[in-house]
């Protein structure tokens, strides 16, 4: 019986990404993880919100154009999902001074799109890919390019959800903090090649640790170009999603605490040539 | 001192009054929760032409001879009539009622709140029905002149209410001027309100006219004179609408050329909230009138620089009660799926509500068996369902829900699949509901789950399985055996890898944790790990340099 159960597992797990194999297949529009729509069950399809929210992260309708460019209340589709993890990131953080990595106004200025102190201008696209899960390339001319992918929108995938998703315009947005400044972070996609001490991929970075209220909520950008006082993609990504884990608004669903927890937990374990540094979220089951 | 209704030889106030109906009270405060589709609105108007010594207007409803709603407003100087006399002043109230006969008092009063000396009070009766609006004008007579009208139209209410309606200057205007309008709506239920404006009728043949909306604010202009009818409707998320209908009369004024579109965005500057920056969709997130599109140099080229429109609907959820967790058979099928559903969408507030529950199912073999398919079934599907499933399954403590654990916690990880930066995208997701799935098998905490605990620690394929399964040992042993935590060290150190010993040593940031206690622990842990600090970061050859790299790209294939 125990057989025939991880068959069906194993099966289960690859389904979406067997069906829908190779590395452009389109993203998954049938559903919206649950997750997704415990969050936006919590706002509805908020118009005055995507109708900012399109311009606080630069979408354009060529990019988003049938993935809910003009069905912005349909769930399902991407640009819906995207603003979804948006309204988690501009209004899901309590923003507790003793207990939070860093503040609401950091982490909007490192994903949304506006020229600050954490990055040049940039704008937010959409790929048709089911290998990698985001993307950030500096452009010569205009804005530069933070593209998400499917990975983060496809329910069956551990990262289809709206902390995940913000999470991952965290780790995009950082690396337009290392462009901005100047800072090298590898060569392996703007990382450092792995396997390399605690790190099992292939593309690691460094935990730059420090403690809760080292840095006033707005200031996640300063550094002083030493390893005490500075960040890493997968830091300002794990740091954002234990936030979200532990000092989320009271309204903020169970299914994106969990799974900002489940995220950042596995994604510190493993990811981090220095090590975890740190766990976060409730070992208890529930 | 009201004489009759000759309304052309009036020199006097003409008060409109719009009444509506209520079944339960006329108004509601903060934290009450009336149902609204009882209510229905009201809307009271007065105009008159010499105002004398009036400031203000006091509206008393009267149901017999008990006085049931007052409300004062300032008089508003110049309304022209409808039929195209000018110099009218007047006042409105949009009052909510019971249905039922009422009595509508308009009293003139003086700036220092006393009775005018020289305009006396105007009354009408009127009926409000359940969900309708009656539209009651009434015209005050001073001195000696004048006469009294009603006019009554129909408005219909429904959930939400439409509990206001701004008309600025007024609803009787003159060719080319414009007439500013603000529907005021209340919903009991979470989520926003969408407003929806048009014009219902036109004189005929009209002239030209130009009606911008933009959420619950839009203007109106016409070129020519005559009666138009427009309507105002609001609707919720669940798709439920409350619709109100009005008048608006336009009279000859100084102009009939003033349909320019300076930006040639389609809206003609006199409505546009925007008039010199093109915004065809008249977008204005903040609600005020003002286009997004001329909200300083900032919008426009800058985006994210606006601050999104708030309060945030989340910020009103009412949180749903918690469905009980019982049943056999088909029974503690459907009561595990609801609860599952609830608990996924419950608050940060309702978590010690869920244990409980979940508790009380301990010993409920089918409920933990309808979780567990619920479980097979999301995963692969729905990561997150599974997840808040596996996560209920590890707090029941029943032995259905344990095996069913252990059997994830048993899946060989995949091999197939994308691969991104060396991971395996299939993997990650297993790992992660495998990682929960320890959580529930260490909580049970009993010797034999320790030994698993510590099997795991040694063997599982999955690096982030084995972190958690130490996470989770240090947690419960140290829980169930008082001062335990060095002999959980003890144990994990004869069984964990040489390359994760940081994982006994690293601190859990606990939810509700000061950052004096995790500091202290952060500190603890670089004590006994010199080697987890990080090397300084290093300087790259300038920004520019970066240009068409892909930052966590696959590059193309060749």
């Amino acid at each position: 019986m125990t057989t025939n159960l991880r068959r069906i597992f194993r099966a289960a797990l690859l389904l979406s990404v067997l069906t829908t194999s190779g590395a452009h297949a389109v993203c998954d529009q049938s559903a919206a993880s649950t997750a997704d729509q415990d969050l936006w069950n919590t706002h509805g399809c908020w118009q005055a919100f995507f109708l900012w929210e399109y311009r606080a992260y630069d979408e354009r309708g060529g990019d988003w154009s049938g993935r809910g460019w003009n069905d912005a209340c349909n769930s399902r589709l991407e640009y819906p999902k995207h603003w979804n993890a948006s309204y988690l990131v501009t209004y899901g953080l309590l923003d507790n001074l003793a207990q939070s990595w860093h503040g609401t106004v950091d982490y909007r200025a490192a994903g949304e799109a506006r020229s600050s102190s954490f990055h040049n201008s940039l704008y937010h696209t959409v790929v048709d890919d089911n290998g990698i899960f985001g993307s950030f390339s500096p452009q010569v001319f205009g804005p530069d390019r933070l593209a998400t992918s499917c990975p983060l929108y496809d329910p069956g995938v551990s990262n289809a959800n709206p902390a995940s998703r913000g999470g991952d315009y965290m780790h995009e947005g950082w690396h337009a903090w290392l462009h901005k400044y100047g800072w090298n972070n590898g060569n392996v996609g703007g990382h450092r090649p792995g396997p390399q001490g605690n790190c099992t991929f292939s593309a690691c970075d460094y935990f730059y640790f420090h403690g809760v209220g080292a840095y006033a909520f707005g200031a996640m950008y300063q550094t002083d170009g030493t390893a005490n006082r500075f960040h890493s993609p997968n830091q300002a990504q794990v740091e954002y999603l234990c936030d979200i884990s532990d000092q989320p608004k009271a309204w903020v669903p169970a299914s994106v605490r969990l799974a900002a927890a489940a995220d950042a937990n596995t994604r510190a374990s493993q990811r981090f040539i220095n090590g975890p540094g740190y766990s976060c979220g409730d070992p208890r089951p529930w | 001192m009201c004489r009759g209704h000759a309304r052309a030889t009036l020199s006097a106030l003409l008060l409109p009054l719009i009444l509506g109906a209520c079944t339960q009270k006329t108004t509601s405060g903060p934290g009450e929760n009336p149902d609204p589709s009882q209510y229905g609105v009201a809307k009271l108007s007065i105009i008159g032409g010499s105002t004398d010594d009036v400031a203000s207007i006091r509206f008393d409803i009267f149901a017999g001879t008990q006085l049931t709603e007052t409300r004062t407003v300032a008089l508003q100087p110049k309304q022209p009539l409808p039929d195209g006399g000018a110099g009218m002043s007047g006042a409105d109230a949009f009052i909510v009622l019971r249905p039922g006969t009422y009595r509508a008092v308009a009293t003139p009063l003086q700036a220092n709140g006393t009775s005018s000396a020289v305009c006396a009070s105007a009354e009408s009766t009127a009926t409000v029905s359940l969900g309708a609006t009656t539209d009651v004008v009434l015209v005050m007579i001073c001195s000696d002149q004048g006469t009294g009208a009603i006019d009554v139209t129909g408005i219909l209410t429904h959930q939400p209410v439409l509990t206001n309606l701004i008309l600025q200057p007024s609803k009787y205007t003159t060719t080319c001027e414009r007439v500013s309008m603000q529907a005021v709506a209340r919903t009991v239920d979470p989520g926003p309100l969408l407003y929806s404006w048009s014009v219902v009728s036109a004189p005929v043949p009209a002239g030209a006219y130009a009606l911008r909306a933009s959420g619950a604010t839009s203007a109106f202009v016409s070129t020519a004179p005559g009666a138009f009818t427009l309507r105002v409707e609001v609707r919720n998320l669940a798709g439920v609408s409350a619709a109100l209908t009005f008048p608006i009369y336009v009279s000859v004024g100084s102009s009939t050329q003033c349909l320019t579109d300076t930006d040639q965005d389609g809206v003609p500057d006199l409505v546009d909230n925007c008039p010199t920056v093109p915004n065809p969709g008249q977008e204005d997130s903040v609600g005020d009138g003002i286009g997004d599109a001329c909200r300083g140099t900032t919008v426009v080229g800058s985006p994210g620089s606006v601050q999104p429109a708030g309060p945030n609907p989340s910020s009103f959820l009412t949180e749903k009660a918690p469905p009980a967790l019982t049943g056999t058979g088909a029974g503690a099928k459907t009561s595990a799926l609801e609860f599952l559903a609830w608990a996924s969408a419950s608050t940060v507030n309702q978590r010690e509500p869920a244990r409980s529950i979940i508790a009380s199912a301990s010993n409920n073999d089918d409920i933990a068996r309808a979780l567990a398919d619920a479980a097979a079934e999301a995963i692969g599907r729905d990561h997150s369902r599974a997840l808040v499933a596996i996560s209920i399954l590890g707090e029941m403590r029943n032995q259905v829900a344990v095996d069913f654990l252990r059997k994830v916690i048993a899946i060989s990880p995949p091999t197939e699949g994308p691969v991104y930066e060396g991971e395996n995208l299939a993997e990650t997701s297993l790992v992660q509901l495998q990682a929960k799935a320890v959580d529930g098998l260490g909580y049970l905490r009993n010797a034999g789950t320790n030994e698993e605990l510590l099997r795991l620690v040694q063997g599982h394929p999955a690096r982030g399985v084995r972190a958690e399964a130490i996470r989770s040992f240090l947690f419960n042993f140290s829980e169930s055996a008082d001062g335990g935590t060095q002999e959980a060290r003890a144990l994990l150190l004869k069984n964990v890898r040489q390359d994760e010993l940081i994982f006994i040593d690293r601190p859990n940031h606990l939810p509700g944790e000061s950052s004096r206690t995790f500091n202290a622990k952060l500190a603890a842990y670089f004590q006994l790990h010199p080697e987890l600090v990080a090397p300084n970061p290093e300087p790259g050859h300038g920004a520019s340099s970066d240009a068409g790299t892909i930052f966590d790209g696959v590059p193309p294939e060749f």
